[in-house]
């Protein structure tokens, strides 16, 4: 079986926004400041248990980011990590991103038996790319994915749907767009294959993208300030047993019991 | 400024009339409606059959037509993949007509940014994402949006003539809706024939409490709870307020709260009267899910956390001291009624 993983990472929080807002400053920020997503690593982690469960399972990773995530992706031991540059797009437009981010794989040698795309792969921290990318590759799309694994039966996926969780069997190839879960957590890579990941050159695949407009421009962009809400805080102080009653009183005063 | 031929569709998936989660998401269209003199506003809500939702919006919101479109074999939760299916019917054939321009809003969630991506593909549109705000100028729509985990707002603009977006305006306070005429109410009879879908088998689910859309009172969890056992605590003390449990990010992937509960610029977003937040920093990207009308009372063991500067009432604290009271004490007074 052929598992394909899609990472994209995502700006590290702990990293200040650049002082001056704008598409250019952002772009690079996010470039310099990526680290893997928690959905990026249940993504890596769920093809690494299929391979757990069966050797020959080959794990294709395609890394939409710098060298530096590559390199974190290809300490897992993968089985060939590409890098697919998306500096001429932007983030901006998912759509631009997914179809390019098709045509791109269509230059792999081997065809996708299962996609695995973190939930908020490839945009604005949000999970527009992984069903648009499904549309473009002519794949079904299961989102909030959280376990897939092999039976006699084919491959079966474990997967949030509102406020229920469903056991569905994949009838063919499909892009699961993962998301966290305490089971799919990413392991710590092997010393001796971090070793091996460093003298890695890592395969470029072009991104296709015509020159011109693109369709979603980024305009304003301002630092976001929470909004301000009624009044300082009154801290309950005293002993736990008084602190206690008093937020007892205050939270009864809402809706609760009286 | 009149902009012509413009159709604003707000895309409904069913949901039974007592819920009413998309009152606010009718609400904040209708004032973009208002706001754009000459454009035309249908509100398309799917449904198994007539007569199960009622047709209603702010009274401010004049002209709305409203489409009930039924397919008998519906279910209140339907896939994601499902519901693009009867949107796209609804959608091409009874709603967008000849319009030059088509914005199409959904409600925020995953299910409704996985529906606005997929229906911008087959209409081909732009999807502009989990929006917080929507311009409409003369030639480009504009959606303003958090991104780099909520740290910034970014205005993202498409001159596309179909546009696709999710919308949860900040801080609104819906006005009440009233029910709208009976003749701005149409019905389309779906033809989508939804076969059963035998691949599928749904889990037992272990998680009795509340949803979290539209509970009055949220208690969320933090990383600051260290554990399951934490998690019991906070679900005594909000079933106790008739609450609903939430959690941030890193206490989902920890495993103490599941994904369905995650609060957050990644999770849902939560507009309850009050949000007791335990053991929770108060990062943007968490505060990216709680309404800003929302009152916030905060147990942190850290003074300095920052959820302290957004909240009402805060106690500086470790929890283990003081859930085990709170819940005696709040189980204590519903006893008494």
């Amino acid at each position: 079986m052929n598992v394909l993983v899609l990472v994209s990472g995502t700006a590290d929080p702990k990293w200040p926004l650049p002082p001056r807002l704008d598409a250019e400053a952002l772009e690079a920020h996010a470039r310099r400041c990526a680290v893997l997503s928690p959905f990026d690593e249940a993504a890596l982690e769920l093809a690494l248990k299929l391979r757990d469960a069966d050797l020959s399972v080959h794990i294709t990773a395609v890394v939409a980011a710098d060298e530096g995530l590559a390199r974190q992706a290809a300490n897992l031991r993968l089985d060939a990590v590409y890098r697919f540059d998306e500096r001429r797009l932007g983030p901006w437009s998912a759509r631009a991103f997914a179809m390019a981010l098709a045509a791109a794989l269509g230059q792999l040698d081997r065809s996708a038996d299962l996609v695995l795309a973190g939930r908020e792969f490839g945009d604005l921290d949000d999970g527009s790319v992984p069903p648009l990318l499904a549309r473009a590759m002519g794949l079904p799309c299961v989102s909030l994915a959280l376990s897939v694994a092999a039976d006699a039966d084919g491959l079966w996926v474990t997967r949030q749907r509102g406020p229920f969780m469903e056991r569905q069997r994949l009838a063919g190839p499909t892009l699961l767009a993962v998301t966290n879960d305490t089971h799919n957590r990413l392991r710590h890579p092997l010393l001796k294959n971090v070793m091996a990941a460093r003298k890695l050159r890592f395969a470029p695949l072009a991104a296709a993208i015509a020159d011109g407009e693109q369709p979603i421009s980024l305009g304003a962009v301002q630092a976001y300030t929470p909004a301000p809400r009624e009044g300082a805080c009154r801290m309950l102080t005293g002993a736990p047993a008084e602190q206690a009653e008093a937020l007892a009183q205050v939270l009864a005063g809402f809706g609760g019991p009286q | 400024m009149k902009i012509d031929a413009l159709r604003i569709v707000v895309l409904l998936p069913f949901e039974p009339a007592e819920k009413r989660d998309h009152n606010a998401l009718v609400a904040s269209v209708c004032e973009l409606h208002a706001a754009v003199p000459g454009s035309a506003l249908h509100i398309v809500q799917l449904a198994p059959a007539t007569g199960l939702v009622e047709a209603r919006a702010p009274a401010s919101c004049d002209g709305a037509i409203w489409w009930n479109a039924v397919c008998p074999s519906l279910a209140a939760d339907a896939p994601a993949g499902t519901l693009a299916r009867l949107f796209r019917e609804a959608l091409a054939a009874q709603v967008t007509g000849d319009a030059q321009r088509r914005l199409v809003l959904l409600p925020r969630g995953a299910a409704g940014e996985e529906l606005a991506a997929t229906l911008a593909w087959d209409f081909n549109g732009e999807s502009l994402g989990r929006c917080q705000r929507i311009r409409v100028e003369p030639e480009s729509f504009v959606g303003q949006r958090a991104a780099f985990g909520g740290r910034v707002l970014i205005d993202l603009r498409t001159q596309a003539r179909c546009c696709f977006a999710t919308l949860q305006q900040q801080g609104s306070v819906s006005p009440v809706p009233q029910p709208l005429p009976q003749a701005s109410v149409r019905t389309i009879e779906l033809l989508t024939r939804l076969e059963p879908d035998h691949d599928t088998q749904r889990l037992e689910s272990r998680d009795a409490m509340p949803r979290l859309e539209g509970a009055s009172v949220v208690v969320g969890g933090g990383r600051g709870v260290q554990g399951v056992e934490g998690f019991e605590w906070l679900a005594r003390v909000a079933a106790s307020l008739d609450g609903a449990l939430g959690g941030s990010l890193p206490t989902v992937d920890a495993g103490w709260i599941p994904v369905s509960r995650q609060i957050g610029q990644s999770g849902k977003f939560v507009a309850p009267r009050l949000y007791f937040a335990v053991g929770i920093s108060g990062t943007l990207q968490h505060l990216a899910g709680v309404s800003a009308d929302t009152t916030i009372v905060a147990l942190n063991s850290d003074p300095e956390a920052p959820i302290f500067s957004v909240a009402k009432v805060g106690v500086v604290g470790d929890w283990r001291d003081i859930l085990p009271l709170l819940a005696e004490r709040l189980e204590e007074r519903r006893r008494r009624g």
